[in-house]
């Protein structure tokens, strides 16, 4: 079923957290940042939350979106301020590296402190909406997996507590998990593998898939072979439109994204945003 | 500067959704038909091209793939969770330690988390094969990685948490952890133990008291590993392609590598647009879609040049190649194709 652009931001705008994932290469980030400043565009406060070594946006991020980086040690660190009520405290006795190793290498304690940062941004309502750059698949669905890991070992203690609440969090109606992919085999097959191992996981509520990078239609030439260059134009429209019907696998509303070939990140993400926000689809 | 493959270990990295899987496939092929006994080790390939490579039915070890020119290729596919507890079993000192480890929780979500299991594993099975002389070549198709400096940084975390400084907060028996020697380690158990809970540290404690004596072992492998990837047995071949996001993705894997002292031996600059040919005279076609040919054509234009600025960047790397690959107008998952793209390698 396909969707158009109204739909997707109308509901968006309902959200509070959408997650957001698929294969790597998809141009999965472009269209969350697209996303994001078509939402703040309809007077949101908006934010991008993604896995970064920095704290300082990406070039090209957009403006008007708030950044959150999800990084682990600083997730850890506002963790332990909870109990550890002292900053100064905190320095001089986590801040080493045995801690750092330990924190970074403990078996699923990463994940837990991002899930934990991201529990704490939607109770505090410190954003309308909040977007999540998920990693590619694979290190999606250990995310994803982590929490239920975590829950079996710890039985007490303020993770355990936390870990219970980050689980309710994902099966709620505030939240939102998307899939992006492009009309190629390899990205459409995984999104449909990858939403049957994502259901396994918690009762999500899964919302579209994003079909980017489509090619434009000129439907005049559709099957004509007469050169190369139509022949090949001809296949490629078959192949795309095959690979569209694998992708109505997966079960969601598909939203078809233009190819846009712009100059820079920041012009493809204006017009990306532009065709988000347009009025008819 | 020609292409050159002499090297016995070809890595092939890159960031993730740019064809390095069926890049190192068809280079696999290719130098196979040369005449080079060759083993392709790969970690997650697509369906169709699983069935190229003979992991129709749940793989061997190691398959051989039947080629149609003649040539010895075998492929392997990376199983991390079978792969890990072969580690485990090779460096455990006794039946019994094992036995313990492999029955801890802690081990499971270690192994399903990715904090770094599978590039270590993957690395750790690299390793191994290199030490089997009978093989010429070695082509890798390096763990999809987010951040590229994953496949060395994650081994390296997984070593590095084996330590003993690590090891020893936990390690001195009964309440182990409480009765540690420097106070700050004691505050910070106790704050650990608020956060995480007591049972947690004690199944961790528990767990990397059952690897005790292995940690070596890891250390070890790691500096083997790293010693492997800057000899001169190994070439690093980067695959990409020519946009602003990619370029970007790999010049922070170039950056990690440079300091690893991993030099970059080519580039393989994958899909790139070839340049649209006009219709001549002798197409019979409307109005209409003569018009929809020229607005195609322009497309078609407009993709090459969209291309070449992140092309010209590419080539500006102090790699010793770099081979562009046309975007392939057909879908490569059979023998047949896999050795006409690595012909375009080797060319």
């Amino acid at each position: 079923m396909a969707v158009s652009a109204p739909q997707y931001i109308a509901d968006s705008l309902q959200k509070k957290i959408i997650f957001f994932t698929g294969k790597g290469g998809v141009g999965k980030t472009s269209v969350v940042w697209a996303t994001a400043k078509a939402l703040a565009r309809c007077g949101k406060k908006v934010a991008v939350a993604a896995w970064s070594e920095s704290d300082l946006p990406p070039s090209g991020f957009p403006e008007g979106v708030h950044y959150v980086p999800l990084q682990t040690m600083a997730c850890f660190k506002e963790y332990v301020l909870h109990v550890v009520r002292f900053e100064k405290l905190y320095d001089t006795v986590f801040d080493n590296k045995v801690l750092r190793t330990f924190v970074l290498a403990a078996p699923g304690l990463s994940d837990t402190v991002i899930a934990g940062k991201i529990l704490t941004l939607y109770e505090k309502r410190v954003y309308d909406i909040l977007l999540v750059d998920l990693p590619s698949s694979g290190h999606a669905l250990s995310f994803f997996h982590s929490p239920l890991g975590v829950k079996r070992i710890f039985s007490v203690g303020f993770v355990h507590k936390e870990t219970h609440k980050i689980c309710e969090l994902l099966a709620s109606q505030d939240v939102r998990l998307d899939l992006v992919a492009i009309p190629e085999e390899l990205p459409v097959v995984e999104s449909v593998e990858l939403k049957s191992k994502l259901e396994k996981l918690h009762p999500f509520h899964f919302g579209f898939l994003l079909l980017n990078q489509m090619l434009p239609t000129f439907a005049s030439l559709r099957g004509l072979s007469g050169a190369p260059l139509l022949k090949e134009y001809s296949d490629q429209l078959d192949r795309q439109e095959r690979n569209q019907q694998v992708a109505e696998k997966c079960g969601l509303p598909i939203l078809k994204l233009p190819r846009i070939l712009a100059p820079n990140e920041n012009s493809l993400i204006e017009a990306l945003s532009q065709d988000l926000s347009a009025v008819t689809a | 500067m020609k292409p050159s493959f002499d090297s016995r270990i070809l890595l092939v990295g890159g960031p993730g959704g740019v064809g390095k899987t069926t890049l190192a496939a068809s280079l696999g092929v290719a130098l196979a038909e040369q005449g080079f006994k060759t083993v392709v080790l790969t970690v997650d390939p697509a369906r169709r091209l699983a069935q190229a490579l003979g992991f129709e039915n749940f793989p061997n070890e190691v398959n051989r793939v039947p080629l149609v020119q003649g040539g010895e290729l075998f492929a392997s596919m990376l199983d991390t969770q079978r792969y890990f507890d072969r580690i485990i079993e090779k460096f455990a000192n006794t039946p019994d330690q094992k036995k313990k480890i492999l029955e801890n929780p802690m081990y499971q979500i270690m192994v399903d988390s990715l904090g770094g299991s599978h590039e270590y594993a993957a690395m750790e099975r690299l390793l191994e094969i290199s030490q089997d002389p009978s093989w010429d070549k070695i082509v890798v198709d390096t763990p999809p990685t987010d951040n590229a400096m994953d496949l060395i940084a994650a081994p390296k975390r997984l070593a590095d948490f084996m330590d003993n400084s690590v090891l020893s907060w936990f390690q001195s028996g009964g309440a182990l952890y409480l009765r540690l020697f420097r106070a700050g380690t004691r505050i910070a158990m106790k704050a650990l133990q608020a956060i995480l809970g007591s049972d947690f540290l004690d199944s961790l404690g528990k767990f990397l008291t059952d690897l005790e004596g292995m940690q070596a072992g890891f250390q070890n492998r790691h500096r083997e590993v790293l010693a492997m990837l800057r000899s001169k047995d190994c070439s690093f071949f980067l695959t990409t392609f020519p946009s602003q996001a990619r370029w970007e993705d790999s010049g922070r894997l170039l950056t990690a590598l440079a300091g690893e002292s991993i030099p970059l031996r080519g580039v393989f600059l994958n899909r790139v647009e070839p340049q649209p040919t006009a219709l001549n005279g002798d197409v019979s076609l409307s109005s209409e879609q003569r018009q929809e040919v020229e607005k195609l054509l322009a497309f078609r234009r407009q993709e090459v040049e969209h291309q070449k600025p992140w092309t010209e960047k590419f080539a500006t790397l102090p790699a010793d190649f770099l081979v562009q690959i046309p975007r392939q107008t057909q879908p490569v998952h059979d023998v047949a194709s896999l050795s006409e793209l690595g012909r375009i390698l080797l060319s």
